[in-house]
């Protein structure tokens, strides 16, 4: 075919228009005749002049969500893995570079790859900047995630500490020789009463309207027999509900006909060294 | 006696020039990028031309908005296809749209039974699908739209140039599919497309001009 042949091919080759024979000549020819490839480009400019002049339509609801939605499920091939940002503006993608808007390609091959690499270069500074800034916010995001962690281990730490402690509580109300004694204070509140498990020397106490210690001091158990020392339960204290619940550990094979409480140093006491403010008498062996 | 004062008169900020929209080349290169906020720009920027060149060509709503999806799922996933020193991504994108609304069409059509279309069928009775009688009347309406719209550009055209464009745009027929629907010679079809797309790409350039 003459070269006048091709130059008249071209609009119909755009157009797409070209039987099948037609067309896989003039791609071949295309390839090395760039001539051809420029008349070819303005053909497809003037078909975009045709689609321009169509009615626009009005995207339905949804669309673009459902599009973009499938791109993200669709990573780019050549795509970095750039998270997904809410603002999709075009504010957003700016750099604080300028960028040349005349940078723009023409059917020039040089000018375009000299345009081209100008935005490609501000393209990745943009790019780079961006991944510097989600950096540090990943950085701050994972230094509180790690204080909130740090949070959850102590109040993990602390749940365990208080099922252990119930475990003990409710271990202490499991036996068959309970021992009930009811202290309380002459006319005034607080009130405690106390569970006695002689098969695991266990006192479980309960305490209501107990303030909690004054600082440096702490609750003491005294077990008593009559014509005896008092003997030492353990120590304790309430919580700032004023509330105290704890199973006490005691000397093994120990009877006592009373109880008491006083407030005594940190750490106990061997004697009692203020008097007692709670008190009361144990019920009988068997009762 | 009040006395009078005047409350301070705010200055008011002066507004900043405009920014310059990004160029499409430096969507496209976002998009390679995989941002899809660039996408999102490309998209709102030219979904009514693409989603019109698709609904001009299927006539259904459904299927020119499954084409338009296609159109911008394949720039996300193709974006080394655009080439700029062949035109702008707008002129890129629609030719993709039409290309994939005839696509569309196609497989439509072969689906369809066998309907013999007689030489009398108008000129444009392009490829649209005929089984579907419940849409007849969009399909008369979008008919109607295309023609209008196209008025005044096909206006230098001589109708039998225009009948030939017609019918491979929006129906994708091949030169000799055209010679044989409208039983002219093939080589008059040739020289109707050769001169009518002369006109257009004088038009278009005309057009360049004025922007």
């Amino acid at each position: 075919m003459t070269p006048d042949t091709w130059t008249e091919m071209a609009g119909a080759f755009a157009l797409g228009t070209l039987d099948p024979d037609d067309r896989r000549a003039f791609e071949e020819r295309l390839h090395v005749d760039p001539e051809l490839q420029v008349l070819v480009a303005e053909y497809r400019e003037a078909l975009g002049v045709v689609s321009d002049a169509l009615p626009p339509a009005a995207p339905p609801h949804g669309l673009r969500s459902r599009i973009l939605d499938r791109a993200r499920s669709l990573r780019s091939p050549n795509a970095s893995t750039i998270a997904d940002r809410p603002e999709e503006t075009e504010a957003s993608l700016r750099s604080d570079r300028p960028i040349d808007p005349n940078a723009r390609g023409t059917s020039t091959g040089w000018r375009f790859a000299t345009a081209a690499a100008v935005l490609l270069s501000l393209g990745l500074g943009a790019w780079a900047m961006q991944l510097r800034e989600r950096s540090a916010g990943l950085e701050q995001q994972v230094v509180t995630l790690t204080g909130e962690l740090g949070q959850i281990r102590g109040e993990l730490g602390q749940a365990e500490v208080d099922l252990a402690r119930y475990d003990s509580i409710a271990s202490a109300l499991v036996g068959t020789d309970l021992r009930f004694a009811t202290l309380q204070a002459p006319e005034t509140d607080p009130r405690m009463h106390l569970v006695f498990n002689p098969e695991q020397d266990v006192v479980l106490i309960a305490a209501v309207n107990l303030a909690p210690a004054p600082p440096g001091r702490i609750y003491q158990l005294w077990g008593i027999r009559e014509g005896e020392d008092p003997v030492s339960l353990g120590t304790f204290d309430s919580g700032a509900d004023n509330v105290a619940l704890q199973a006490l550990a005691v000397p093994a094979d120990q009877e006592f006909d009373l109880s008491a409480v006083s407030e005594e140093p940190t750490g106990g006491s061997p004697q009692p060294t203020t008097t007692p403010f709670l008190a009361g008498a144990w019920s009988p062996q068997g009762s | 006696m009040v006395a009078a004062f005047t409350l301070p008169v705010p200055r008011l900020a002066t507004m900043p020039p405009p920014e310059p929209a990004l160029p499409d080349i430096a969507l496209v290169q976002r998009i390679r990028e995989g941002d899809d906020r660039a996408l999102g720009i490309v998209y709102d920027r030219y979904v009514p031309v693409v989603l019109g060149v698709a609904r001009s060509i299927t006539r259904e709503e459904s299927d020119a908005e499954e084409v338009t999806e296609s159109v911008f799922l394949h720039l996300w996933t193709h974006a080394d296809d655009f080439d700029s020193a062949r035109g702008g991504l707008r002129t890129y994108l629609a030719l993709l749209a039409r290309s994939r609304a005839l696509d569309r069409v196609r497989a439509l059509r072969r689906r369809q039974d066998a309907v013999e279309r007689s030489a009398a069928a108008e000129p444009e009775e392009y490829a649209a699908p005929v089984s579907n009688p419940g849409s007849d009347p969009e399909h008369e309406i979008v008919r109607r739209e295309v023609r209008d719209s196209l008025e005044e550009l096909m206006n230098g055209l001589s109708d039998p140039q225009r009948e030939a464009i017609e019918l491979a745009y929006f129906g994708g027929l091949t030169q000799s599919e055209i010679a044989q629907r409208t039983e002219t010679p093939l080589g008059t079809v040739k020289t109707r497309i050769r001169d009518g797309m002369s006109k257009l790409r004088e038009a278009a350039g005309k057009e360049g001009l004025q922007r």
